[in-house]
């Protein structure tokens, strides 16, 4: 299209998966442990992909070619073989904090890794309120029929951009990604704002500082207040250059050139998540090694 | 996002060459395959499969204490049996408060636990887990072609073991899947009635006990089960039955009883050694020697059956505090377990089996506690070490810190102000890692300092089935009309604790006796259901998560059937309540 400047692809999918393996509760009595890797189901994965880009100037001191890319999935499980159709589905998503504690619910008719939480109650100032829960089915009690599938890890749509400007003897590069629908349980915050743990055998235990503003005695590891959207902007990388192409010369034909420039690595990452990164495999943030902003500083010499 | 769903499907593509369809059960080509009929055909191969049921209640697993347990969900130790056991049948009565912070913890004892609670599911998934080992011994074991007296004997041991995983489901949870050796593998079990599965274990423990096969009283191999073990299992199913069938059986309860009572099993009323009382000694890390009492205990030793459950919970659970960790022979305290003050107010001031951890103990501890190097009893060694790196002064004046601070803070308090804190609440020191002689079993050698340590795990067998029980069980079958000798036996109970005799039994009188003499054994629970006094009737410090204690919904008497297994087995109902 006009000269090859813009190129675009698009892609459309869905894709089956059957038999999806799970480490899952099994019948007490039926074998001679009570939780096994089990094939409990199937799931689809729908969605498109595009793939735009373009060249946006091309003189002969100037040139900018910028392209984009966008994916959208939509997965849902379909079949779940292990639990009977009237059942509840299968807790997922270990958490560290206390023993044995899952967030997350595989459910016919939702997609892989959705979130089941209780609901939290806040106060009128918008403070959550230690351990109470909204009593969803009005039972008059709080039990774990109470927690409901709410949203899930992974997101709608994922987008990748990168652009290139260079005019004469300079060149920058830009890129980045996003994502947005991906919803993010802060197990880090969960498990390390309660306050009963604060002195504990003489001792002080370290608290985050967001630990005030929950103000939880006890840990509220199935709350929904720990869970938040993940949805992200962010900047990945950022290189400026210049070239000298004639330093000095080395014969007749040849002269030597020097390239200066300088590089950011994960510039800045622009979301409503409170954890240190929303970018979590799996949806829960609890054992994420924090990525490091990198400078670099480079010469290169040219014989 | 893509490149995820191929990751996807290679799983499952692997998965689906696991599946499990009818056409798979045939018996391996390979002459070097292992199977049932080639590696079973020795009493040694017996002796080591049946090893792997009894170790169900002694261990968390097949690969010791920090390997993979056999049943997740919660941490390995945490869900040991006969620690569920204690969750279940002390944390949720007067006699035992649990101040960790571990997740639900608390909430035995607040009488609050919830149909997901994690350590509930735990004990639970133990229980079946130990039926379902002993349903596979029955079976595989049961179609050799071997001598049959041995044979025998060994499958009539499984039976009584899995007779005691039922007897626990029944007393907990009520109305639970069941499967026998009968049922066909991988079939989701339906559910059986508490009424019902009474019924099939009154069966079965009398068909294991008329049929011979086990020996009288004590087992052919230490620590394996006698037809003892089987009637005192039948004994506790009859005093239950008002409460599991809603029909009392206490004539047969005492009939039973008087079969055992001639059994040759008695008190154990004399000292192994000089340190301890008769009655200290059925706790101590050599109890394996008092048989005349033991009926049935389930094995620790601290080389070669280590735990974080059993009585290596009961002993590093219960110290903490000012307690010193050399008196009850081991390395450090896990300062968990206490007692309330309405069971500590239960003894009277002679009575030889409080061992309880009071604010006179404490304090005397606190005076002892070393304010040298030397004192602490450090080899030269390690004080030379200490000496020569400038360290001595400080180490002094560390020690005199932690006693100063002991004192100001640590001493033991009767009333539970609050559960978290260790120093509220009398302890116990009844379990201990020393023997009848005063020493400690298997101590680690420390090279570096020339010094011998005390061991991470103990030798203390936890006593599951005491002759003292067979007493206090036929005192209440008096007492409620049958016919054994009760009085006489009651006393003899109240003998060996060094309190006077009584002249008639009273109910109330034979309930406080039994948590006198049996507490930590795991009946508290249980006693106070027959007694009518778990929900309500009577209360203690921290019973429905107030200070004082107050009475909870009566539906409590039973645990809830766990939302895993119900999720994973539609053939569950819940239990009444939940």
């Amino acid at each position: 299209m006009w000269n090859d400047r813009l190129r675009l692809s698009a892609d459309v999918y869905q894709r089956d998966t059957r038999d999806i393996l799970n480490y899952i509760p099994v019948p007490g009595l039926s074998n001679l442990t009570n939780y096994l890797n089990t094939n409990i189901g199937s799931m689809t994965n729908k969605g498109f992909e595009i793939d735009l880009n373009g060249i946006l100037i091309e003189t002969k001191d100037m040139s900018w070619t910028a392209g984009v890319n966008m994916a959208y999935n939509n997965n849902k499980v379909t079949k779940l073989t292990a639990s009977d159709e009237n059942a509840t589905g299968i807790e997922t998503g270990g958490i560290s904090g206390g023993t044995g504690n899952n967030v997350q619910m595989i459910q016919v008719d939702y997609p892989m890794r959705t979130f089941y939480l209780y609901q939290q109650v806040y106060d009128t100032a918008g403070n959550p309120i230690n351990g109470v829960y909204f009593d969803r089915n009005n039972d008059g009690q709080i039990t774990a029929d109470d927690r409901y599938l709410s949203h899930k890890a992974d997101a709608d749509y994922t987008f990748g951009f990168n652009t290139n400007f260079s005019w004469k003897n300079w060149t920058a590069a830009l890129s980045g990604h996003a994502s947005v629908g991906n919803w993010v349980y802060n197990n880090v915050a969960s498990d390390t704002e309660m306050l009963a743990d604060l002195w504990t055998n003489q001792f002080v235990s370290n608290r985050v500082s967001s630990a005030t503003k929950s103000m939880f005695t006890q840990a509220q590891y199935l709350s929904d207040y720990y869970l938040q959207d993940g949805s992200f902007l962010k900047l990945d990388n950022f290189t400026l250059g210049y070239t000298f192409p004639k330093l000095f010369k080395l014969n007749a034909d040849r002269a030597a050139s020097l390239n200066i420039f300088g590089t950011v690595q994960n510039i800045c990452t622009f979301t409503k998540y409170s954890g240190i990164d929303p970018e979590v495999y799996g949806g829960i943030d609890g054992t994420v090694y924090p990525r490091p902003r990198t400078y670099v500083a480079g010469i290169k010499l040219n014989f | 996002m893509k490149k995820i769903n191929y990751i996807l499907g290679i799983l499952a593509a692997a998965a689906a060459m696991t599946s499990c369809v009818g056409d798979l059960n045939v018996t391996p080509i390979d002459p070097n395959a292992n199977t049932v009929d080639k590696v079973l055909t020795s009493q040694q191969a017996l002796d080591s499969y049946i090893s792997g049921v009894y170790l169900g209640f002694a261990t968390s697993g097949y690969y010791g204490p920090n390997g993979d347990p056999s049943i997740s969900g919660l941490d390995g130790g945490a869900s040991q049996y006969i620690r569920g056991l204690y969750h279940h049948n002390e944390l949720t009565t007067d006699e035992s408060v649990c101040g960790w912070n571990d997740q639900t913890i608390k909430n035995f004892h607040y009488m609050n636990w919830t149909t997901d609670d994690t350590f509930i599911y735990a004990f639970y998934s133990r229980i079946f887990m130990q039926v379902s080992a002993a349903n596979e011994f029955i079976r595989e074991v049961g179609k050799l072609d071997y001598d049959a007296t041995i044979r025998d004997r060994y499958i009539a041991e499984a039976r009584t073991l899995r007779a005691i995983a039922y007897f626990h489901a029944l007393d907990n949870f009520g109305n639970v899947p069941f499967a026998d050796e009968n049922a066909v593998v991988g079939v989701n079990p339906e559910q059986i009635s508490r009424a019902d599965l009474f019924a099939w274990l009154e069966t079965e423990l009398k068909d294991i006990i008329s049929s011979g096969k086990l020996p009288e009283k004590n087992a052919v191999v230490a620590g394996h089960i006698s037809a003892g073990a089987a009637k005192f299992l039948l004994a506790k199913l009859y005093l239950g039955a008002q409460v599991y069938t809603g029909t009392a059986r206490w004539n047969d309860c005492a009939d039973v009883l008087k079969d055992l009572m001639d059994d040759g099993y008695s008190l154990h009323t004399t000292p192994n050694g000089k340190t301890f009382s008769a009655y200290q000694d059925l706790f101590l890390a050599d109890n394996d020697k008092c048989t005349d009492e033991i009926i049935f205990a389930v094995q620790q030793d601290g080389l070669y059956t280590q735990s974080y459950g059993v009585t290596n919970y009961l002993v590093f659970a219960s110290t903490g505090g000012t307690m010193n960790v050399n008196h009850l022979g081991i390395s450090s305290g896990w300062g968990g377990l206490r007692t309330t003050p309405e069971f500590a107010d239960k003894f009277t001031a002679s009575d030889t089996r409080n061992l309880l951890y009071d604010t006179a103990k404490s304090t005397a501890d606190v005076d002892a506690m070393p304010e040298t190097p030397e004192q602490r009893g450090d080899s030269e060694v390690k004080i030379e070490k200490l000496k020569k790196d400038g360290k001595y002064e400080d180490e002094c004046k560390n020690l005199r810190d932690a006693k100063n601070a002991a004192r100001k803070d640590n001493i033991q308090e009767k009333s539970i102000e609050d559960i978290g804190n260790f120093k509220y609440g009398y302890g116990f020191q009844k379990f201990r890692n020393v023997t009848s002689a005063g020493e400690i079993p298997n101590m680690v050698y420390d090279e570096e300092n020339d010094q011998w340590n005390n061991p991470g795990f103990v030798n203390t067998d936890f006593p599951m089935m005491r002759y003292a029980d067979v007493l206090l069980m036929a005192a209440e079958c008096e007492a409620r009309g049958a016919s054994c000798n009760g009085l006489a036996a009651f006393n003899q109970v109240r003998a060996r604790a060094g309190v006077p005799a009584v002249s008639n039994l009273s109910l109330d009188e034979i309930l406080d006796e039994r948590a006198r003499e049996l507490y930590q054994e795991c009946w508290r629970r249980s006693d106070l259901i027959r007694f009518g006094k778990f929900t309500s009737g009577y209360n203690w410090q921290w019973k429905g998560e107030t200070k004082d204690g107050k009475d909870v919904e009566s539906y409590r008497t039973l645990f809830p059937i766990p939302d895993s297994d119900r999720l994973a087995n539609s053939n569950l109902s819940q239990n009444e309540g939940y």
